[in-house]
């Protein structure tokens, strides 16, 4: 009769199984790999941000949670009336405006209307506007760079005074916000 | 337990104190840049004040925010809706600030994102940030909220960081 003999495996312990996994060399890759993908998803697909003020009023409320994604900017562009977040010196407070004017195109605000190229712009997400909205200054249509995009906000029933609007530079433009 | 499972505990574990020496290394030995951000931390600080501050407590920490300045120091800032203020000189920014005191019942000044360029002998210091201001009028409608781009110069004055000018960057431009 033969008789054979193998080693009854070492149990291992329930602690070493919650905190390195079974095959701990398994759960490092994949602890990276979870931190690679968090950090890109975070950096270039899905940026969360809270609205402050009221200058995107009605549409968006002061204190709701949205997500930017600068990636969607990247692969569809950036069009007319996408609400986009554009940086200032850094990721941690961004303005958040609705672009009216395209690279190349003129634009003006004449008592409360715009205008691109001369033609009046529908703008159907506003609800309310006030007639004191006039830009440029000047009174002449402004020609905007290959890289200009000129962003307002959805809350033009405030005074323009009280509104931060104007020609915003690609480079400063994160991404558009997701629906 | 395999063989090859201790070097790679090891190595993650070397990787992970890696990370985190390297995120507290301001922490363990700051840097020049840290002490910029941290005079800037300071400054937002000694601006910002409650409802509850009495005037003693008031004329204590003005004094210790216009301390942070240069005696010779200059700011311009245009503010939405106020237009441009500029102030030259610690009289005039004591002045400014008792004002604003006069007139919030709350100010909550925070500096978001500054970038920091240092000269070389690390005398002088070039700082572009975000500041948000939140305030709480003494009468209704009075309230506001701002986010403005400034850049800073500071320079090192007695051994302390001060800052010498403020100026507004405009994020759209008109």
């Amino acid at each position: 009769m033969n008789a054979s003999v193998t080693a009854a495996p070492i149990p291992i312990p329930w602690w070493r199984v919650v905190a390195v996994g079974r095959n701990p060399r398994v759960t490092a890759i994949r602890l990276l790999a979870l931190i690679l993908l968090t950090f890109l998803a975070f950096q270039y697909a899905l940026v969360p941000i809270r609205v402050t003020g009221i200058s995107m009023s009605p549409g968006f409320k002061d204190g709701e949670r949205k997500w930017i994604s600068p990636l969607m900017a990247k692969l569809q562009g950036i069009r007319r009336g996408d609400v986009v977040a554009i940086q200032t010196s850094g990721r941690q407070v961004m303005y958040l405006k609705r672009v009216i004017g395209l690279p190349g195109e003129r634009v003006e605000i004449k008592k409360g209307d715009v205008y691109i190229d001369g033609e009046l712009l529908p703008e159907p997400y506003l609800f309310n506007r006030s007639a004191a909205w006039n830009w440029p200054k000047d009174g002449q249509p402004r020609l905007l760079g290959p890289n200009d995009y000129f962003v307002v906000g959805d809350n033009r029933a405030m005074p323009p005074q009280n509104h931060y609007f104007g020609v915003a530079d690609r480079s400063r433009i994160l991404g558009k916000v997701i629906r | 337990m395999k063989r090859g499972t201790v070097p790679s505990i090891t190595v993650v574990l070397v990787l992970v104190l890696a990370l985190v020496g390297w995120w507290t290394r301001d922490y363990w030995a700051p840097g020049e840049a840290q002490r910029v951000r941290a005079a800037l931390e300071g400054l937002a600080e000694d601006v910002s004040f409650g409802p509850n501050e009495g005037n003693i407590a008031a004329v204590r920490r003005i004094s210790a925010a216009v301390d942070r300045f240069t005696p010779d120091c200059s700011i311009e800032v245009e503010i939405l809706g106020v237009g441009t203020i500029q102030i030259n000189g610690r009289d005039e920014l004591q002045q400014g600030l008792m004002a604003a005191h006069r007139e919030a019942r709350r100010i909550t000044l925070r500096f978001f994102d500054p970038v920091i360029e240092l000269d070389a002998e690390a005398q002088k210091a070039h700082v572009h940030l975000t500041a948000t201001a939140e305030a709480e009028g003494r009468r209704r409608n009075q309230d506001g909220f701002e986010a403005i781009e400034f850049e800073f110069n500071l320079r090192r004055d007695e051994g302390r960081w001060r800052v010498q000018s403020v100026r507004t960057v405009p994020t759209l431009r008109q």
